[in-house]
């Protein structure tokens, strides 16, 4: 099982939360939006001169910037967990938890 | 119906108070001006820059106050708009607690939407779940089975579409019978205790209870222990209502808070994050059993617009030729508009001319009253432009996506992309700028974009440059004959204020303004129609509360600069001259021209020296030691300090002191010969390169605009950032100026 932050992920590409690192009002703001642990986060564009980044998470649009995308820890689909793999991303939100 | 207890129960005779709640983006405001009409009143909440929108209505036969509260993402505030709306449901500080609560989710995005509503179902009140933009759920193929929703949240649940005025008719319904229903039992009062244990786990929920006996035994009311503020004190950290209660109970409560953390997070429940942990889980199981969505979420409209409006070329270009459009048209509109103001204000003060005599009074009609409301009148084409096309392009989602573009830019100044639309209309004029810094939502962003925001070079600095580079600055060409000097000296002195802003915005926040900077965590909404009405109400309400707090203000400070550029001084032989003047006038004005020439002339010159007379006057000549080091003289003091109604002013104030009679403009050729001859008393010439140069610099960089101080005084609340915008940069100018003269004399 791999992880990496938000912020290593391509555009395009999907993952699932696992957490959030730092106990301060940016983690907690994360967490109430949507980012919390089993959610499934989708990477859309970025803006211009390494501006922030879109993604998808709870069926909204969020973006922030590489800073804030780095305290999040995600995993690929199959990371979260194995007996799992097989369903649609959306049916992945915390079936683990 | 028979009401139990007047003092806690809403009475038929006391307007019902309703409150509104909801994500930002859920089309709250659509809804409360639905709901409550054309009678909204706004403010502030005191001791805060949060607007108040408060709306009063009558159905049924039932007086209702309509409460707008910010948009809030969760009752564990970030922000002072989300403090406020927690302040008013829990009801502290001087805000009596709502009757009913009405919490708006948009139907397309209850994953997220329904975290705020789980809060809030948990308060010690009656809640209402109004399910809004209905419409554009069922569009991208959601169902949800309302009454499952509402049997499992244990609230009436209502959908709308307020911008189809879809739904409303049920909504106040379901308001009017549940404000009756809980004025008859206590039913309202028992239900959140059970709420809170659906959602809160097991440990969580005996945290609770333990903290509520430990408040119990320290006397506190009932009503100031409820589930819900215990349980917002625990999963709050150092949150607005654990401080409320620590108030109440003593820093014990404090400790045990404190242990009861501890204890939990043990038990792996880490606070705050369990909190949302435990509510999406809820939801998520909730809306597998009340919602189906029949297609994917991401083929919709707003993906395909995205895709092209935020791509990162064209995006780009796209939002910058927005936002230049949005710059010109205000600045190329609102210029007709201004003149149109101007001549409309000529008229009246010739009318006035004709009834009155010279004298005092119409001296003070014309010069001071007139002149006042023109300068405050003269502002609104623009504000009222500007915030036309701000409320149309939040409305329709596309404001969220130019911040996020913008966004890297505005970090070079430590700023975020919120504030690039408020700094970039200062172009055109800073008091519009500075409302708009509404837009930005962190405090501390917006602090600092209000006081860099009038050293954008604003379009009353232009007759400033034009005129002294007119008459100062040769007329040669540089870079092999194609490049003008004047064309270069001119957009050194326009983006002067720009590239000062840089190094104050830093400097700012890093030192007065620091803190930790907020999160860039924006959400975009789904694209949508903009809502005319919606828009045009805030148009209206911005143009309003612009007029009453800050142009009263303005008004005030023109006259007074009036009476100190009139007072003291004996006129008489002043409005002689001008009775007289008039009177050849209007006899015969060709037959009498050279006679009305010589009394013009002596007409000039008296308005010269009583300028010099009068307290505006010795002031100058006072500060013209000041003044010295930057090359200029008493006049030039003068002027300045005249010109702090606005800057254009310094033209027609040189005008008079160098008996010219104040009707010249930056053009003028008089002006331009009279300043060019202009000697000290020992002959040499007051005006040179280094000179010129140093009054724009000036100008460039100084406070000179009243109506900015007021509108900044209106935007913040208090005294305190007028002052200090004013104060800093003059400082600023006068540093700038100071350098500009040394070093210009030696080179």
């Amino acid at each position: 099982m791999k992880t990496k932050r938000l912020a290593d992920l391509t555009l395009g590409s999907s993952a699932i939360v696992t957490a959030i690192s730092g106990a301060n009002r940016v983690a907690s703001r994360l967490m109430e939006m949507g980012f919390v642990p089993g959610a499934a986060v989708e990477v859309l564009r970025r803006a211009p001169f390494g501006g922030p980044i879109q993604y998808r998470v709870h069926s909204v649009l969020i973006s922030m910037r590489i800073a804030e995308a780095a305290c999040i820890t995600v995993t690929d689909a199959a990371g979260w967990s194995d007996s799992v793999a097989s369903m649609p991303v959306a049916e992945l939100q915390l079936a683990a938890t | 119906m028979t009401a139990a207890s007047p003092t806690t129960r809403p009475s038929a005779v006391r307007p019902a108070r309703i409150a509104l709640i909801g994500n930002p983006n859920t089309g709250k405001s659509t809804l409360f001006n639905a709901l409550s009409g054309m009678r909204v009143r706004t403010g502030n909440y005191p001791g805060v820059t949060v607007e108040k929108r408060i709306g009063r209505t009558q159905w049924a036969g039932r007086h209702i106050e309509l409460i707008d509260l910010p948009g809030t993402y969760s009752l564990s505030p970030k922000s002072p708009d989300e403090m406020v709306a927690v302040q008013v449901l829990t009801g502290c500080c001087d805000e009596p607690r709502p009757d009913l609560i009405v919490c708006i989710c948009s139907a397309s995005a209850l994953e997220r939407n329904l975290y705020l509503a789980t809060q809030v179902v948990e308060v010690n009140c009656p809640v209402i779940l109004c399910l809004n933009m209905w419409d554009a759920a069922v569009h991208a193929g959601i169902q949800i089975d309302t009454t499952l929703l509402s049997q499992e949240l244990g609230v009436p649940v209502v959908t709308t579409s307020a911008t189809q005025r879809e739904g409303l008719t049920e909504l106040k319904a379901a308001i009017v019978e549940s404000l009756q229903s809980s004025e008859c039992d206590e039913r309202a009062l028992n239900t959140p205790r059970s709420r809170v244990t659906q959602i809160i786990s097991e440990p969580i929920a005996t945290e609770i209870d333990r903290l509520e006996e430990f408040l119990t035994t320290r006397g506190i009311p009932a009503e100031r222990r409820s589930p819900f503020l215990v349980s917002r004190s625990l999963l709050d950290p150092a949150g607005s209502v654990e401080c409320l209660l620590t108030n109440d109970a003593g820093s014990t409560y404090g400790d045990a808070l404190a242990e009861s953390r501890k204890l939990l997070a043990a038990a792996g429940h880490e606070i705050p994050g369990v909190e949302a942990t435990q509510r999406y889980k809820f939801i998520h199981q909730l809306l597998r059993r009340v919602q189906t969505r029949s297609k994917p979420t991401s083929a919709t409209v707003t993906d395909r617009l995205d895709a092209v409006l935020t791509h990162r070329i064209f995006g780009f270009l796209i939002c910058l030729s927005v936002l230049l459009l949005v710059f010109s048209t205000i600045y190329w509109f609102s210029q007709p508009v201004s003149e149109g103001v101007e001549g409309l204000l000529g008229w009246i003060s010739s009318q006035i001319v004709n009834f009155v005599a010279p004298g005092p009074l119409r001296s003070l009609l014309t010069e001071g009253i007139v002149s006042g409301v023109g300068s405050v009148i003269v502002f609104l084409p623009q504000i009222c432009l500007l915030f036309l096309f701000i409320g149309l392009l939040e409305d329709c989602g596309y404001m969220a996506r130019a911040a996020f573009m913008m966004d890297r830019l505005m970090g070079l100044l430590g700023l975020s992309g919120r504030s690039f639309l408020p700094l970039m209309s200062s172009f055109a004029c800073a008091v519009p700028g500075v409302m708009a810094t509404r837009v930005i939502d962190d405090r501390r962003d917006r602090l600092v974009t209000i006081l860099i925001a009038p050293l954008m070079s604003c379009s009353a600095r232009l007759p400033v440059y034009v005129l002294m580079i007119g008459a100062f600055i040769p007329d040669s060409r540089l870079l092999g004959g194609w490049l003008p000097l004047r064309a270069v000296v001119l957009f050194a002195m326009s983006t002067l204020g720009l590239v000062v802003a840089v190094p104050v915005a830093l400097i700012l926040r890093s030192t007065l303004l620091r803190g930790e900077p907020s999160p860039f965590l924006l959400e975009l909404p789904d694209y949508r129609m903009p809502s005319l009405r919606v828009v045009l109400m805030r148009v209206w309400e911005s143009g309003l509360s612009f007029v009453v707090s800050a142009g009263t203000l303005i008004f005030a400070t023109s006259v007074l600069v009036w009476a100190a550029g009139t007072f003291p001084g004996d006129h008489t032989q002043q409005y002689q001259l001008a009775a007289k003047i008039e009177s050849l006038q209007a006899a015969d004005e060709e037959l009498h021209a050279t006679e009305i020439d010589a009394l013009s002339s002596q007409l000039n010159l008296q308005n010269a020296q009583l300028l010099q007379s009068s307290f505006l006057g010795r002031t100058g000549i006072a500060i013209e030691p000041l003044v010295r080091p930057l090359g200029w003289d008493w006049r030039i003091g003068v002027g300045v300090i005249a010109s702090f109604p606005a800057r254009e002013v310094v033209i027609a104030t040189l005008g008079t002191i160098y008996s010219l009679g104040g009707d010249v403009d930056e053009e003028s050729d008089g002006l331009r010969a009279t300043l060019k001859a202009a000697t000290w008393p020992d002959g040499t010439p007051v005006f040179s390169i280094p000179v010129a140069v140093s009054i724009m610099v000036f100008f460039a960089l100084c406070a000179q605009c009243v109506s900015t101080l007021m509108v900044i005084r209106r935007e913040t609340n208090s005294w305190r950032w007028p002052i200090f915008s004013f104060v800093y940069m003059t400082v600023l100018a006068y540093i700038g100026a100071f350098l500009t003269y040394q070093i210009g004399i030696r080179m």
